[in-house]
């Protein structure tokens, strides 16, 4: 397996399940019992997540970084909001599921741009 | 004279939606500078109206608004946002990365805590006023038969937006730490700051939901949905995010004082891979002691939350050992910087050893919901944080925007700032040991608290007239521009191998050589890749045994 890093999740999660095991020790409620069990499976997924990844990465000659998003702005205001929307009304609500659709289509556009400079960049390359 | 212009001035597009790190992260950190103004201003009220018995400077509700926005603003939008805008602009270049992984998360995450915080803020202008159940939203306080202002959903609705932004930024910074790392850069050879980050990052990705979750059952409640969580399990969620928010608050100033005390002491960081293992253990305990918070509810294990509070005294102890190791028999230059990271370990150790003391159930029945918690919560988090966030700016400032602050006024905001602390905080220790209550708006006469109260109120004007001094030496050195160069202080970290402010994608010359945590040391020192790994004392060793090569 290629080192990825993620083994620092590994033994973050091993300490934090030691106190586990001794929190289970004092038979208390259900509740805390799970937080923290919950906080252990979160960083042992997590670890699989990026060691997955970093198996499946393969090194690129280019990698196109964005240098605005007007999406990610949009997709910030609409999800406020759907939140604010939740107290003032379905029309805020309806707002925000709007402003939200339109942040996510932005990205999705944005998304494909910046793979569409990576496809010519990597063609101007193999001419080169 | 003015420092050279590395980039263009931002246009309005870019100053809404760049995804540079750097630009996201001054943005933050700028956010969170406008928000703890307006929440040292509440909390200045709140001196005012307690300065003596009897005083109704604002009303009963008014002051109740008070302490619950201060203390929220300066939990979800002040600390929390200011240490990881701290990271967000220092993690990649640390590391030796062009930019944050996910970029457009982080700056969305960004814009979340912005928009939370003016969401909060504007229960201000509901027609019943802001929250009022304080900054943890007690349920059954905070539920509607209680606080049945709009005000409290608004509060509700901005503490979950800003959450959110906070976990979305700590995912991008995590990712950029495992997955980003220059060629050399491993896990063990990231400064001591990034650690700090890590510790900070990995707590709010795997605890700060639990707050997500506490406030939309709250809010489920608050619609009428019954009573669908019990006021223990709602304190049980909250507190499971609630303590180790005092940490996310903590460890990144921790690694800054770190990377001040090195740099200022000339010395390499004493007990690298001690410190490291300290922070995940650390980490581990902070997010396995938060029913210490309910000693008095008689609902929890009062014996397993009691001994690993007490436990965190280990690695608290080898990080405070290093610290004043790396300093031990160092070149120590007392500038800005220094005095910060100095005046961090002393006020800090005052709410660290308090901490032992309500860390015992039998003590914390005593000092339950009194001044002295407040004395000793603000030792950790203005002593430690804020004194960490200035040791912080002050040292990377001329990275940031290539310009020196003036060290005399930075010194004079020190001591204005150190003297203050004491003048406001220590008094209300001997206030919560003589029962006076917290969140009360009067006190009677007869009680003798007076005196107290004025000394505490008179440090908070002080305090104030320090971050005044700040303000004035940000505004005179900004006209009067020193040029910083790339390395002011003779760093170690690779932050200050790019220029000051760095260029888009960070570096524009090839890295030096990553051969310890401390490369830019190393490559002052000369030292090769196995000496580096060993620190100086390796060469030293050499020499003993006769290598004539080692020098």
């Amino acid at each position: 397996m290629r080192r990825s890093g993620a083994l620092v999740l590994v033994v973050f999660a091993a300490i934090l399940a030691t106190w586990w095991v001794v929190l289970l020790l004092w038979r208390t409620d259900a509740l805390p019992t799970a937080l923290l069990g919950g906080s252990v499976t979160g960083l042992l997924v997590a670890f699989l997540i990026f060691a997955l990844s970093a198996q499946r990465r393969r090194p690129v000659a280019v990698r196109a970084s964005p240098d605005l998003s007007l999406g990610a702005v949009v997709l910030a205001f609409g999800v406020t909001g759907l939140v604010v929307g939740a107290e003032v009304g379905p029309w805020l609500l309806l707002v925000g599921a709007a402003v939200s659709a339109g942040g996510l289509a932005q990205l999705g556009r944005e998304h494909m741009a910046a793979r569409r400079a990576i496809d010519r960049a990597t063609s101007a390359r193999r001419a080169v | 004279m003015r420092a050279p212009a590395i980039a263009s001035p931002p246009g309005p597009l870019e100053r809404l939606a760049s995804t540079d790190h750097k630009r996201i992260a001054t943005r933050l950190g700028g956010a969170a500078l406008v928000f703890f103004l307006a929440a040292g201003v509440l909390a200045l009220v709140m001196r005012l109206e307690l300065a003596q018995p009897g005083l109704q400077v604002v009303s009963t509700e008014t002051y109740n608004e008070l302490f619950t926005i201060h203390g929220s603003t300066m939990i979800y939008l002040v600390v929390t946002p200011a240490a990881l805008a701290l990271g967000l602009y220092l993690v990649p270049l640390h590391v030796g990365a062009g930019d944050i992984a996910a970029p457009r998360i982080a700056l969305a995450g960004m814009w979340l805590i912005v928009l939370g915080g003016i969401v909060m803020w504007s229960g201000f202008l509901a027609k019943q006023g802001a929250a009022k159940a304080t900054w943890v939203g007690f349920d059954p306080l905070a539920d509607a038969p209680y606080t049945p202002e709009s005000g409290m959903d608004l509060w509700i609705g901005g503490v979950f937006l800003a959450t959110l932004g906070e976990i979305a930024i700590a995912a991008c910074l995590l990712a950029t730490m495992l997955r980003k790392r220059a060629p050399g850069m491993t896990l063990l050879r990231m400064p001591v700051f990034c650690w700090g980050v890590m510790a900070t990052v990995l707590m709010v990705v795997f605890a700060f939901p639990a707050l997500l979750v506490a406030l939309g059952l709250l809010f489920a409640e608050r619609q009428g949905a019954g009573d669908v969580v019990s006021s223990v399990d709602y304190q049980h969620l909250f507190w499971f995010y609630g303590h180790p928010v005092v940490y996310v608050m903590f460890f990144p100033f921790v690694g800054a004082v770190a990377e001040v005390i090195s740099t200022f002491s000339e010395r390499r960081f004493f007990g690298y891979f001690f410190m490291v293992l300290s922070l995940l253990l650390f980490t581990a305990l902070s997010m396995s002691v938060w029913a210490h918070h309910m000693f008095t509810t008689g609902a929890v294990a009062n014996r397993y939350f009691a001994l690993t509070t007490t436990a965190i005294l280990v690695p608290a102890g080898v990080e405070y050992f290093d610290l004043i190791a790396t300093m031990w028999g160092g070149r120590i230059r007392l500038a800005a910087p220094m005095l910060f990271a100095i005046g961090f370990l002393l006020l800090f150790l005052i709410g660290g050893l308090t901490g032992i003391w309500i860390g015992s159930p039998p003590l914390d029945y005593h000092a339950n919901n009194s001044y002295f918690i407040v004395a000793h919560f603000h030792y950790t988090l203005f002593g430690g944080s804020v004194f960490g966030l200035f040791a912080g700016l002050y040292f990377w400032w001329p990275k940031l925007f290539g310009w020196l602050l003036r060290d005399g006024l930075g010194r004079l905001h020190f001591a204005l700032m150190f003297l203050g602390a004491l003048l406001t905080f220590i008094p209300l220790f001997a206030l919560g040991h003589e029962g006076m209550t917290r969140r009360i708006p009067d006190y009677p006469a007869s009680e003798g608290w007076g005196t107290l109260n004025l000394i505490s109120t008179i440090g908070s004007f002080v305090i104030a007239l320090s971050i005044l001094v700040f303000l004035i030496n940000v505004a005179i050195s900004w006209l009067r521009q020193v040029p910083a160069g790339d390395d002011p202080w003779m760093g170690m970290t690779l932050e200050w191998a790019t220029s000051s402010p760095p260029p888009r994608h960070n570096f524009d010359r090839p890295l030096p050589p990553i051969t310890s945590f401390a490369p830019l040391y190393d490559l002052r020192h000369g030292l090769r890749p196995e000496e580096a790994e060993q620190g100086p004392e390796a060469r030293l060793a050499g020499v003993a045994g006769g290598q004539e090569d080692a020098v």
